[in-house]
């Protein structure tokens, strides 16, 4: 008889309990993440420090260098530098990056030697961009000068090479300055 | 023929609303089920997920209508019919307000038990016609619970129509007041006692969690309504989610005082703008709070309580239920004989009973207030997110 009533007692008791604490959960903080659209600052903004999103150039820095290009252990990185008319150093033609092959190895941004002076932001660098999903392969395929760009480009610095072939040549086959006219080497 | 067209009119103006709120009780349903489980919920179709039901609804209509080869076809179409006939009737007397009633029966609350069956044998049907054994049982299973809660459902009810000495649904509204005290639920202990009974086995009648099991998802595939797709399936939801509504309803007009806002009284006092058509707005509106306060409680009850076994259940009816129910009715016809209504003693209990409940109500707020305390956790009010 005694655990008859004791039982409709621990019944009430604990159901009384039990839906205190439900109700003590509907008045806190959800924990839920509404990604992507409902955050308080954008996704991009919230990774951490050295997160590796897409592959990216910023071709204003870029020196040419192909450094990029002989660390890459997978060819993902398909660039040109050559000579144009005045400028000093090589002037970048195209510079191409597979996605679809890069494994995001870091090995070409620590080659990068182009940096910028204040942000210290190398010329070659991983985004934030982690949506790297293309709908068609050549999606994935970047090119950071664009293609009319970079024939024009082409023409030019051929053009340019070729030019300074023929001066070369005209060098050449000028007539030599007297050796004699030489000032006294250690001959 | 004027008449008919009349009844026509209010019936499909009833069923548009049963068939809106059961669909908006999806939505808040599943907001607060979120909100406890420390998850949000839907908040995307619409302002805040508003019409999330719409987009379900438009999702079950343009499924396929598939009944099996092997089911009874004609039984196998009508089971969800009669299940929602069956919630649906049990509508028609209940007075919103003052006059805000489809028909003011004599017989309400016994015509409400009896269409309740309806819902019994849509179950039953279902599961049998089927074909299939885990519906079957989810059938018997419905059967067993639905028919064993009847009796204390009726018991709880009977303690009503002692004190009330009616089983119009308005009569019993008008006998209580618009005060705590003037509530049947504070009038004795016994009815104190039958509202609990009430109230649990009408969850068990809803085939409402912790009594879930005739369709208890984790066992029986769904149970009753496995077989069942589209439109047809909805429509045991739909019959569910309004089954809600009558539940707290019931509850409101049989023990809380339903919408009456003390009518008689206002209409004489010398108040600003005592339009009797005012007030008759204010019953309903008073009426729906109670209500929803109902609805929410079950809905919470849900989120909380682990399903019962069928032994446990059948425990809980029978032993407990029905013996407690039995005494109950014993005590109120001593109680009505013995204690005169507006007597000394009568008027003491009652507001001893209200007293009592409102410090349980009181201790209930602070055992809340200290689990959130415990839990250190960020209080968090806005529902909006």
């Amino acid at each position: 008889m005694i655990t008859y009533f004791k039982n409709i007692w621990d019944t009430a008791a604990t159901v009384f309990e039990g839906m205190a604490i439900t109700l003590s959960y509907m008045f806190q903080k959800p924990i839920t993440v509404q990604y992507p659209d409902r955050l308080k600052e954008p996704v991009p903004h919230t990774l951490p420090a050295g997160y590796r999103g897409r592959l990216a150039l910023d071709a204003e820095l870029c020196t040419a260098c192909a450094l990029c290009q002989k660390a890459c252990p997978i060819d993902v990185i398909d660039m040109k530098g050559m000579r144009t008319e005045g400028k000093k150093g090589l002037t970048l033609i195209y510079f191409n990056i597979y996605h679809g092959k890069c494994m995001y190895c870091n090995l070409c941004v620590e080659a990068c030697p182009a940096e910028d002076e204040e942000s210290h932001q190398t010329a070659l660098y991983f985004k934030k961009d982690f949506e790297g999903v293309g709908l068609k392969s050549s999606d994935l395929i970047e090119q950071f000068i664009p293609q009319e760009q970079a024939k024009a480009l082409f023409k030019e610095a051929t053009d340019f090479a070729e030019k300074r072939a023929k001066e070369k040549k005209q060098a050449e086959s000028a007539p030599k300055p007297d050796s004699s006219l030489k000032p006294e080497g250690g001959a | 023929m004027n008449q008919l067209a009349y009844m026509i009119i209010l019936a499909v103006i009833y069923l548009g609303v049963i068939v809106v709120t059961a669909g908006v009780l999806t939505v808040v349903e599943r907001r607060i089920a979120g909100r406890m489980q420390s998850r949000i919920g839907p908040n995307r179709v619409g302002p805040q997920g508003a019409v999330q039901w719409i987009a379900d609804a438009l999702k079950a209509l343009q499924k396929e209508d598939i009944i099996p080869d092997q089911v009874h076809p004609f039984l196998f179409k009508i089971a969800p019919y009669l299940v929602f006939m069956g919630v649906f009737l049990t509508l028609v007397p209940i007075p919103f307000g003052a006059y805000a009633f489809m028909e003011d029966l004599d017989v309400g609350i016994y015509y409400v038990l009896a269409t309740a069956s309806f819902v019994v044998i849509g179950f039953m049907i279902g599961g049998w016609a089927s074909n299939n054994k885990w519906s079957l049982l989810g059938g018997m299973r419905s059967a067993a619970q639905m028919i064993s809660y009847e009796i204390p459902t009726a018991l709880a009810i009977v303690v009503i129509i002692l004190m009330a000495g009616s089983l119009n649904l308005n009569k019993i509204v008008q006998a209580q007041g618009a005060l705590p005290h003037e509530w049947y639920i504070f009038r004795n202990p016994f009815a104190f006692i039958a509202f609990f009974i009430f109230f649990i086995s009408a969850l068990a009648e809803g085939n409402r969690v912790p009594f879930d099991i005739p369709e208890a998802e984790s066992e029986l595939v769904s149970g009753y309504n496995t077989e069942y797709s589209g439109i047809r399936f909805l429509l045991f939801f739909l019959a569910e989610w309004a089954n809600l509504v009558v539940i707290g309803a019931l509850v409101t007009v049989l023990f809380f005082g339903g919408g009456n806002l003390g009518f008689e009284y206002l209409v004489q006092l010398p108040l600003p703008g005592r339009d009797p058509m005012k007030i008759e707005i204010l019953g309903f509106l008073w009426f729906c709070f109670k209500t929803s306060i109902f609805v929410f409680i079950i809905i919470w009850l849900r989120w909380t309580l682990p399903r019962v076994r069928i032994d446990q259940l059948m425990d809980i009816c029978w032993k407990y239920m029905v013996p407690i129910g039995f005494f109950i009715v014993m005590g109120t016809v001593l109680w009505v004989y013995f204690v005169p209504d507006n007597s000394q003693v009568d008027f003491i209990t009652r507001i001893v009973m209200t007293a009592i409940s409102t410090w349980i109500l009181i201790y209930f707020v602070y055992r809340v207030y200290r689990n959130l305390k415990i839990t250190k956790a960020k209080i968090h009010l806005n529902p909006f997110l």
